[in-house]
């Protein structure tokens, strides 16, 4: 067995607002969207490079569930940060401009209407920068035994 | 899905709108597999192909539906006997082409039917097209 792949299946209010916005402000590229009798999108898949986003949900979802996306991440890794941030400005869209980390990434983070965090990242090969002491909360490296 | 409306599948292709529509039309008999996986393979009835002249579908002889827009190399719309509609368009992007089919008016079907569509329908066959694209370049 070999893992192949990830795709994430996200919840939103308006799934069909969520695949334009995601389609116009980041270029993901639809896939398909599954309408009900009323117009609304139930379901829908989008292209990311070679993998594959899932979305779904219904007006009033997160009211249902009493709260909205948590803290959760979506991480897409591209080959150019600065050109997305560009991108997303482009559409605009406001975002603080990429940095780079002291965890050997340059990201972007990016909000969508809804919540959900993305941040396009790339590797940066610095490797793990120690910026902070111990002391003040740096994280000590341990290598597995 | 309670009552599915409509199904819409976006795919890109390596080629230019006008043969993209050209293929589509003219080897659907050879990209349209119409089997659903688990399913008994059902044998084919006669030559599935668009008769833009008669403004007919047809599998063999027979008539399962009719044109009602024919935009070479841009769209193509038909309606089925069930009174459901298809849609291809058929638009440049870069170097590709973006192949949007949308099936409307499942409203009309039963719910399970318009499930149905849905699970087996355009979704499905849209990425038998896009494999097929794609084996004719490699070819």
């Amino acid at each position: 067995m070999t893992f192949q792949g990830i795709t994430p299946y996200l919840m939103y209010d308006d799934a069909g607002a969520a695949l334009d916005w995601l389609s116009r402000v980041f270029g993901f590229r639809e896939r398909s969207r599954y309408v009900d009798k009323d117009g609304v999108v139930q379901q829908a898949e989008m292209l990311v490079g070679s993998t594959e986003l899932w979305m779904g949900g219904h007006p009033g979802y997160w009211a249902e569930k009493g709260r909205r996306p948590d803290d959760t991440y979506i991480i897409i890794w591209v080959d150019d940060v600065d050109a997305m941030y560009e991108r997303v400005q482009a559409a605009g869209v406001t975002a603080e401009p990429p940095q780079d980390q002291s965890y050997d990434v340059r990201n972007l983070h990016v909000q969508d209407p809804e919540g959900y965090n993305w941040s396009f990242t790339r590797r940066l090969g610095t490797g793990y920068v120690q910026t902070k002491s111990l002391e003040e909360g740096g994280l000590k490296e341990v290598w597995p035994s | 899905m309670s009552h599915p409306g409509s199904v819409r599948v976006t795919i890109f292709v390596d080629v230019d709108p006008a043969v993209a529509f050209e293929v589509f039309t003219e080897e659907m008999d050879a990209w349209y597999k119409d089997t659903i996986p688990g399913a008994p393979v059902r044998e084919r009835r006669g030559m599935l192909r668009f008769d833009e002249a008669g403004r007919r579908v047809l599998r063999g002889d027979e008539e399962i539906g009719r044109i009602v827009v024919w935009q070479k190399g841009q769209r193509l719309v038909f309606v089925d006997r069930r009174e459901t509609e298809v849609d291809v368009r058929f638009e440049p992007e870069g170097a590709q082409t973006r192949v949007t089919l949308e099936h409307r008016g499942l409203e009309r079907l039963s719910p399970a039917d318009g499930l149905s569509v849905v699970q087996y329908g355009w979704r499905r066959l849209a990425v038998h097209f896009e494999e097929y694209m794609m084996q004719k370049e490699e070819s």
